[in-house]
């Protein structure tokens, strides 16, 4: 199978919801004065935060998204990961997607480490077979060791992106769709999380990636999407966009 | 328009065919749930126990019937209750909880409605339990009904729709979840749960068989006593459910894009 991701004007409309919005009680005064008033008061504030993105991503791209913040970026991430519906438009996908936009999504507070890679492991649809064989390697690779028998609300920040960038990584992907480049814990474990985070990214049939980070586009990417104001501004090759920004800089 | 229906059942289909991953968590949570204190299901066991006993009490009390009769009934009536009505309330919370998940991954929302009625499933089980050994011990076990496996099955179709129903507008509006407790608590006292139907009026009668929970109460309450249910409650439940499952979709239909935006 090869796989491949196809936008076709896509649009998507990003509902705000203010507090008010929120209530049962304006919306019921609201629908007594005819549903104007609730507009008019700007509660439900449609913005459109993409707008006509026509994309075509094929096995073996290394797609990265650029633009500065707001612009877009990580909602066509959640777009092409399936968590937003497009508005208007197209979105087909062939192949399974691994997404990884907020790393600790899904973790169980209550639950120990080791029953959370578990969890994480069925939410990645594995088979348990699977999970049980690599639970030792993720369990040595986040370096936590007994502390994975206690429940994750007693570990710090860093050992619990320690845990969820082990589980997140130890398994591969077909369309990796990633938020910035995880970083994860102290100086050492960054370090190491780096080396395995390339290995995914070269073991993927595509990867999706947002950041700001150049040097990492430079090094990782093969083209790149660059948003302004929902819009694609730019997609090409990375050395065409390089070569973009040098005259827009000028 | 029709894209959107296609897109609801591709929803529903996803949920289906997610089967082996709902049914995996939702045992998995409760098996976490119950690890966590040692006493868990006797803690639920528990709670259903003093209250089916302060009920009877007072019930009996009351109407001046013998305690020894009610205690049944009233105990499988609340029994009957935490899969008809507690899942009411349980409800508004199904998408709210999983927020986070919801904003991370892409799950169709049928796919939480089945974890939500998965896990009313286990709760209904281990109090089951717990009925059944109260029985035993007062020495009034009653041979269930093999009606009991179709009642339950039927309920918890109810307890799906119903999810979609209270879940979606509940998320948009905050007010709907705070509601729906009360509401719960107001169903509670209006279905014949701790009070049998038989003594009241025949007015009142009426009035209280139009109440659809109570079919659903009386559809899984006679199994649990060892009797077959009125056909007449078959035809209550499944009604129900054609009417709940018609809503639940056209909600499906008209808002499934939008929940995860109100999160």
């Amino acid at each position: 199978m090869t796989h491949r991701i196809k936008l076709t004007n896509v649009d998507l409309d990003y509902f705000v919801y203010s507090l008010r919005s929120q209530s049962l009680r304006s919306a019921v005064f609201n629908l007594a004065v005819g549903g104007k008033m609730y507009k008019a008061a700007g509660d439900v504030a449609a913005v459109k935060a993409l707008a006509d993105i026509s994309l075509e991503i094929n096995e073996g791209d290394r797609i990265a998204l650029v633009g500065h913040n707001g612009s877009g970026k990580t909602t066509l991430l959640k777009v092409i990961a399936g968590i937003y519906h497009p508005t208007r438009g197209e979105l087909e996908i062939d192949g399974d997607i691994t997404s990884m936009i907020a790393i600790n999504a899904g973790i169980d507070l209550e639950a120990t480490g080791l029953r959370n890679i578990h969890k994480l492991g069925l939410m990645r649809r594995l088979p348990r077979k699977v999970i049980d064989t690599r639970v030792d390697a993720i369990a040595e690779f986040s370096g936590l060791g007994d502390f994975l028998h206690l429940p994750v609300r007693t570990y710090s920040a860093g050992m619990q992106a320690r845990l969820m960038f082990s589980v997140a990584t130890e398994f591969e992907a077909d369309i990796l769709v990633l938020d910035e480049w995880l970083s994860a814990g102290d100086a050492d474990f960054v370090k190491k999380a780096s080396l395995r985070m390339q290995k995914m990214v070269e073991e993927a049939k595509i990867v999706v990636l947002a950041t700001h980070d150049l040097e990492l586009v430079k090094r990782v990417c093969n083209r790149v999407c660059e948003l302004k104001g929902g819009r694609i501004a730019f997609l090409g090759t990375t050395e065409d966009w390089l070569a973009y920004r040098e005259a827009q800089a000028a | 328009m029709s894209s959107a229906v296609m897109a609801a059942f591709k929803d529903v289909a996803d949920g289906v065919r997610l089967a082996p991953l709902w049914w995996r968590l939702g045992l998995d949570q409760t098996v976490s749930r119950f690890q966590r204190s040692v006493l868990g299901p006797f803690w639920m066991a528990c709670n259903l126990l003093v209250i089916a006993f302060a009920l009877t009490f007072v019930v009996s009390a009351l109407m001046g019937v013998d305690m020894s009769k009610s205690f049944p009934l009233v105990l499988s009536g609340l029994l009957a209750w935490s899969l008809v009505g507690t899942t009411i309330a349980e409800a508004q919370a199904i998408f709210l909880y999983n927020a986070g998940l919801m904003q991370s991954q892409r799950l169709p929302l049928t796919f939480y409605v089945f974890l939500h009625a998965l896990k009313a499933m286990t709760n209904f089980l281990t109090q089951l339990i717990a009925f059944w050994v109260v029985m035993l011990v007062l020495r009034k076990f009653a041979v269930p009904h093999w009606t009991l496996i179709p009642a339950v099955a039927l309920v918890l179709l109810i307890v799906f729709f119903q999810g979609f129903i209270i879940a979606i507008p509940s998320t948009r509006f905050r007010d709907v979840a705070y509601m729906m407790s009360y509401v719960v608590q107001l169903l509670f006292y209006v279905t014949p749960v701790f009070w049998a139907a038989d003594n009241i009026s025949p007015k009142w009668r009426r009035i209280v068989e139009l109440n659809p929970l109570t079919h659903q109460v009386e559809l899984l309450r006679a199994p649990l006593l060892g009797h077959a249910p009125n056909p007449g409650e078959w035809i209550w439940v499944l009604g129900t459910i054609g009417v709940l499952a018609v809503i639940a979709f056209a909600l499906l239909v008209m808002f499934r894009k939008r929940v995860v935006f109100w999160l």
